[in-house]
């Protein structure tokens, strides 16, 4: 090893060492460690080279604090299989069955790796976390939960989730729904992840979104029971919701989906979260008609019979499709 | 200017033109294991010539005192004939390197450290990532993972060694295009 190599490393090790504590701010770093640490204060001052050395280590180091805008998820692919859970696909017919793998699972791994949940379209579970919270997947939904003595962390990958979080102010329970980090602060919410766009409902209690785009400085959003917020790029909407809204909402726990005047497109595609087969409306006059009422999520063909009957629409079945025409 | 800022303006603009540096170093000096010796030397005389004077243009001031510290070793050395050391002395100081300086958008940042970041030995990367993602003290990596707090603070090290080479020396994520670019441009010099 070249004199360098050896001084390259030696810097870089200086840093790692500090990293043991709080690393001081960026202002006169230098001379702020060597106030500390008289051993680094004779290293450092002992030729240039080792002062410009350390500078380039730290500013690797501060640099690398950035990497706290993504997710463990999007940082790595994967991580270590030691340290990693078995993965439980739960589906309607294999909940059972996945419910046991689970709790061997869990009796099996010690440390805090991620827990795998998901659902097929048309599914609907509800998951224990090991710190006692309890999440409730809807439709066509994957998460990943990684409960460790330190952190909660609830990776939302896609499809919507109910959760009630078990009471820790030692240890917040994050949310993360694409570009979107919801923090809790002890409470029930939804959220919702589809196409870019990641909805937020609080039922009880108080949760904080952050927008985790490298590029935003915006404040965080911190809302409260009644509250929905819509999340989109740079665009975070919230609004208050009624009661009965609420509970349209959150119908899907009951397998129901609750319409109050929607329009049936809006419908349609409500329908189509749950359902293989899709629902087409055809033309815009069938499309603007308003439906309200409540309906069960998987009953499609139910829904096709009302719409016949109640509004006189032709209803066309193909494969896999029901086509809906004025 | 006070040592703060000349700290601070040795991050801000020097350390940045590494990876243009670097290229410029191993294009005319033929010896690959003394280029971080090279660059290590240029930037304390350019450290200790912004102590007296900041230079003005800084990427010039960079290349020149490194074309002056090859002549000095050129001629140490006493190896080269003097040809080489002609050679030298015409080298353009402004050359047509690529712009792999240019101050990033905070997007391309985050891409080039997740580029870095893919490329740490795995091992080293957990434990990066358990620190800088999740925000973990290093003693609540070493118990997360039943490992000695020493052994973390080393993968750090390693991390931060790795890092610097990959943020700086390649220009973040800048390296692969640039040098393609870099080398058309040279082409189209000839």
């Amino acid at each position: 090893m070249t004199d360098a190599m050896r001084r390259e490393r030696e810097a870089a090790d200086w840093v790692a060492r500090f990293d043991r504590a709080a690393l001081p701010g960026n202002d006169n770093v230098v001379d702020a460690l060597s106030a500390a640490d008289p051993e680094f204060a004779a290293w450092v001052s002992a030729s240039l080279e080792n002062r410009t050395e350390f500078l380039r280590a730290f500013a690797t180091w501060r640099r690398a604090d950035r990497l706290a805008a993504l997710t463990s998820a999007t940082a790595v692919e994967a991580p270590a299989r030691r340290w990693r859970r078995p993965v439980h696909v739960i589906t309607a017919m294999a909940a059972s069955l996945a419910l046991i793998a689970m709790v061997i699972g869990m009796q099996l791994e010690v440390t805090g790796g991620p827990d795998v949940f998901e659902t097929a379209i048309g599914g609907h579970e509800s998951v224990a976390l090991q710190d006692g919270s309890r999440v409730e997947l809807n439709t066509n939904t994957r998460l990943t939960a990684r409960i460790s003595e330190e952190t909660r962390t609830v990776e939302l990958e896609r499809g919507e989730a109910y959760f009630e979080i078990a009471h820790d102010e030692t240890r917040p329970f994050i949310v993360e729904a694409g570009d979107r980090r919801v923090t809790v602060l002890g409470t029930k919410f939804t959220v919702r992840r589809e196409a870019g766009e990641v909805e937020v409902i609080v039922t009880e209690g108080k949760v904080r979104i952050d927008w985790l785009d490298a590029e935003s400085l915006a404040a965080p959003t911190v809302v409260e029971k009644g509250a929905r917020v819509l999340a989109r790029e740079e665009a975070t909407l919230v609004a208050a919701v009624s009661a009965e809204r609420l509970n349209a909402e959150l119908g899907w726990r009951q397998g129901l989906l609750i319409f109050d005047e929607m329009d049936l497109e809006a419908v349609a595609a409500e329908f189509n979260r749950y359902n293989r087969i899709q629902i087409e409306v055809a033309d815009p006059d069938a499309a603007a008609i308003r439906i309200g009422g409540s309906f069960r999520a998987e009953n499609v063909d139910a829904f096709a019979r009302l719409l016949k009957d109640g509004f006189g629409l032709k209803i066309e079945r193909r494969e896999n499709k029901i086509v809906i025409k004025s | 200017m006070s040592r703060r800022d000349l700290d601070a303006w040795f991050v801000d603009e020097v350390l940045v033109l590494e990876a243009a540096l670097l290229g410029y170093l191993r294009r005319h000096w033929r010896d690959v294991e003394e280029i971080v010796d090279l660059r290590q030397e240029t930037y304390a005389r350019v450290y200790a010539a912004a102590r007296r004077a900041r230079p003005t243009h800084v990427k010039a001031f960079v290349f020149m005192t490194a074309r002056n510290l090859m002549i000095d070793r050129a001629r140490r050395a006493q190896v080269v004939s003097i040809d080489t050391i002609a050679d030298f002395e015409s080298l353009p100081v402004i050359v047509d390197e690529p712009n792999a300086e240019e101050q990033l958008s905070s997007r391309q940042e985050l891409r080039a450290l997740r580029e870095a970041l893919q490329k740490l030995p795995r091992r080293c990367r957990e434990i990066v990532v358990m620190r800088k993602i999740q925000g973990r003290s290093q003693r609540d990596v070493a118990n997360a993972l039943g490992i000695a707090e020493g052994t973390v603070e080393k993968q750090i090290g390693k991390g931060i060694r790795k890092l610097a080479d990959l943020l700086y020396g390649q220009g973040g994520s800048f390296a692969g295009e640039d040098s393609v670019r870099a080398r058309v441009q040279r082409e189209r010099g000839r």
